[in-house]
């Protein structure tokens, strides 16, 4: 238990020493590709009117005393005002969140699901024209882009077929407290393509993690003794090998989860999907510094929250990474 | 006499080796395997690595996998041919009726799950018995092979075992459904001596109490004289001799057996360099070239223009009514009973039991 809390409380420690660097960069960043004031104040403003809108924003002050007083205010839980919105810039995020994590983790889900079927089938049957064609296609899911396959999504299941709609989020209930469109199923038909465009290369990295995965394992003398047991080949597949299969696939897929949530600005901006992915765009478009680095803060926490629940799980999946409950290795017998 | 439990009649295997110029070529791996098993009784199975031991192991049990299968013969287990059987059958009498253990303890036992969890289904894939039970069985038997404590070693991983200790678990599991056969594939020799030889009798001892047949493969032939009461000699995927444990060993026919136990460390003068077989255990060679000579002559003291020729015929014709009436006086009756041997010019031995190899 108390190894436990130092792993917490070591991965809290490195994530507020990543979130003073990535604001510092953010900071330096956006000074260094133009001035938000040319862009938030009209081309025909006073000098006396620009002055006051710097004022107003802090940005008339050198850039490290705004980042000090950034700093300041952070520690308090401030993290500043939206230069374009003028809402706190964590509120404008938060309200976005949502909508985002549905998208992520139902393409994860999607992932999941269909990736370690068709790898457990690609592996159990590396030579069969089933699973060399799985395997094609997980080429494919890896090797075309995001956006184009997005576009053919919607050219075939919205425009010619018209079963989906192209874009937008379907209506939302509050579930828990949180704005989600799975109540629904004019939500679900809206959440169904970026979904899918989103699970599209996870889903092709876990077929390949499964199946190498499952060919590895099914050479290993632990499935040979299994057989020699005389137990039942699903449960050697669905025990002994998925077992063993799970370690690295947990990694894999926490490790993807941070990255769906963080990039699905692609998708997001395709499908005009309300998440934090297009807010940062918008963001970024008017150096709205604020945002910027409110939201990376949050993908900074997310991302070491996830890795913690990773490392937690891998304890719980894998009884060697476990501190010592019992006795440790003894020597000779 | 009874039917023997396990007979393999004339069992011929082969390896599928792609070639990317010549074609598929199979290769002969195990020819004209030929040897039979009375109930409750243990066969040592002896050899250089790669001479087809293990493989003799998983073709009994049908754990043979492409590129490898069995092209001929038959493998009767209780009168049933194996080869007949669909995997559904064969499935109901792996780990039930005939068991394997491995040799690499560190690799057998599955490293994610408890120790219980793979002792228990052991059981449970075929025989209905509550968890409750099947978990006292296996607590008697992780204790019969000599391990404290089982009940602690039932909620353990097998990282927090020794390799003597994880063999002697997968050893339990093999006998925990009272198997009539267990093929035991080289499972001490990964472990220190006083370790193999607990574990060795132990296994001896459990197998007579249980009635169990027992094969044990294993290329160290002081192991397998104080283990077996029969041993099969195998070089290149071929029975070469077989017979008796003691008369095998104290009075080899066949020049390989006779290199074998002169090159075992056991009763070897200290000091004198170890005598050796020279050369190594040749390639199986494809199907189409088995059979020309015995695979044994290039490394033969004793070989002639006909070993290189002609194959010396499989052992159940070998020692003939020619050579008993060439040299009545070098044979012990009791001995040449059983005692085969597949070889032109097999050892004989005066009263004085000196050796002299036969020329036809």
């Amino acid at each position: 238990m108390l190894g436990m809390l130092v792993l917490i409380a070591r991965r809290l420690g490195q994530s507020a020493l990543v979130l003073l660097v990535m604001s510092l960069l953010v900071f330096v960043g956006v000074f260094a590709i133009g001035d938000p004031l040319a862009i938030l104040v009209s081309p025909d403003a006073t000098p006396e009117e620009i002055a006051r809108s710097a004022r107003e924003l802090g940005l008339q002050q050198p850039l490290w005393q705004q980042y000090l007083l950034f700093l300041q205010q952070a520690l308090q839980g401030n993290l500043g005002r939206s230069f374009a919105h003028g809402e706190p810039a964590m509120a404008l995020i938060l309200e976005r969140l949502p909508a985002t994590l549905e998208l992520a983790i139902s393409a994860t889900v999607i992932a999941i699901v269909l990736g370690i079927p068709l790898g457990l089938w690609a592996g159990l049957r590396p030579r069969s024209l089933s699973g060399q064609s799985i395997m094609a296609g997980s080429i494919l899911g890896f090797s075309l882009p995001t956006f184009w396959v997005g576009l053919m999504l919607i050219m075939l299941f919205s425009v010619w077929l018209g079963w989906l709609p192209a874009s937008g989020r379907g209506p939302v209930q509050s579930v828990l407290g949180l704005p989600l469109s799975l109540g629904s199923s004019e939500g679900w038909r809206h959440l169904l393509l970026p979904a899918l465009n989103l699970a599209l290369f996870k889903l092709a990295l876990i077929i390949r993690l499964v199946r190498a995965g499952c060919i590895e394992a099914l050479r290993q003398d632990y499935v040979r003794f299994a057989r020699a047991k005389g137990l039942h080949p699903r449960r050697i597949i669905g025990v002994h090998v998925l077992k063993n299969l799970l370690l690295p696939l947990i990694t894999v897929i926490g490790l993807e989860f941070g990255s769906v949530i963080a990039f699905s600005i692609v998708t997001e901006t395709i499908f005009a999907w309300p998440g934090m992915g297009k807010l940062l765009i918008d963001s970024i478009n008017v150096l709205d510094r604020p945002v910027i680095v409110a939201y990376l803060c949050i993908i900074v926490l997310l991302f070491t929250l996830i890795n913690l629940l990773v490392d937690l799980l891998y304890v719980l999946l894998d009884p060697r990474l476990r501190p010592s409950t019992a006795t440790p290795q003894r020597a000779g017998t | 006499m009874n039917a023997p439990l396990l007979q393999v009649e004339q069992l011929d295997c082969v390896v599928r080796q792609a070639g990317v110029l010549t074609g598929d070529a199979d290769l002969a791996v195990l020819q004209q395997l030929d040897f039979s098993l009375q109930r409750g009784r243990i066969l040592g199975l002896v050899g250089e690595s790669g001479c087809g031991k293990s493989m003799t192991g998983n073709a009994i049990l049908g754990l043979l996998e492409p590129p490898a299968r069995i092209v001929r013969g038959r493998i009767l287990f209780d009168g049933v041919d194996l080869l007949q059987q669909d995997e559904a059958a064969l499935r109901g009498l792996r780990g039930d009726r005939i068991a394997m253990v491995f040799q690499d303890p560190m690799m057998t036992l599955n490293p994610v799950l408890r120790i219980d969890t793979q002792m228990i289904e052991a059981i449970q894939a075929h025989h209905p018995l509550p968890r409750k039970q099947a978990l006292a069985r296996a607590a008697t038997a992780l204790a019969q092979l000599g391990l404290h404590d089982p009940q602690q070693r039932l909620r353990e991983y097998p990282h927090q075992l020794s390799g003597g200790m994880r063999q002697r678990v997968a050893i339990a599991i093999a006998l925990l459904n009272q198997p009539a056969l267990l093929i035991a594939d080289e499972p001490t020799t990964a472990l220190d001596v006083t370790t193999q030889r607990q574990i060795v009798q132990q296994v001896q001892a459990l197998c007579r109490e249980q009635g169990s047949a027992l094969i044990w493969i294993s290329h160290d032939l002081a192991l397998v004289s104080s283990l077996a009461d029969e041993i099969c000699v195998m070089y290149a995927g071929r029975i070469v001799e077989r017979g008796p444990v003691q008369a095998v060993l104290q009075q080899p026919r066949h020049p390989y057996t006779r290199g074998l136990i002169d090159a075992a460390p056991a009763g070897h003068v200290p000091g004198q360099p170890l005598p050796q077989i020279p050369g190594n255990v040749p390639l199986p060679p494809p199907l189409s070239q088995a059979g020309r000579g015995c695979a044994f002559a290039p490394r033969c003291g004793y070989a002639s223009a006909r070993c290189g020729e002609t194959e010396p015929a499989p052992p159940e014709q070998a020692v003939s009514a020619t050579h008993r009436a060439t040299h009545p006086a070098t044979h012990h009756a009791t001995h040449r009973a059983t005692q085969r041997v597949r070889c032109h010019h097999p050892l004989v031995y005066s009263a004085d039991g000196a050796t002299e190899a036969i020329t036809p």
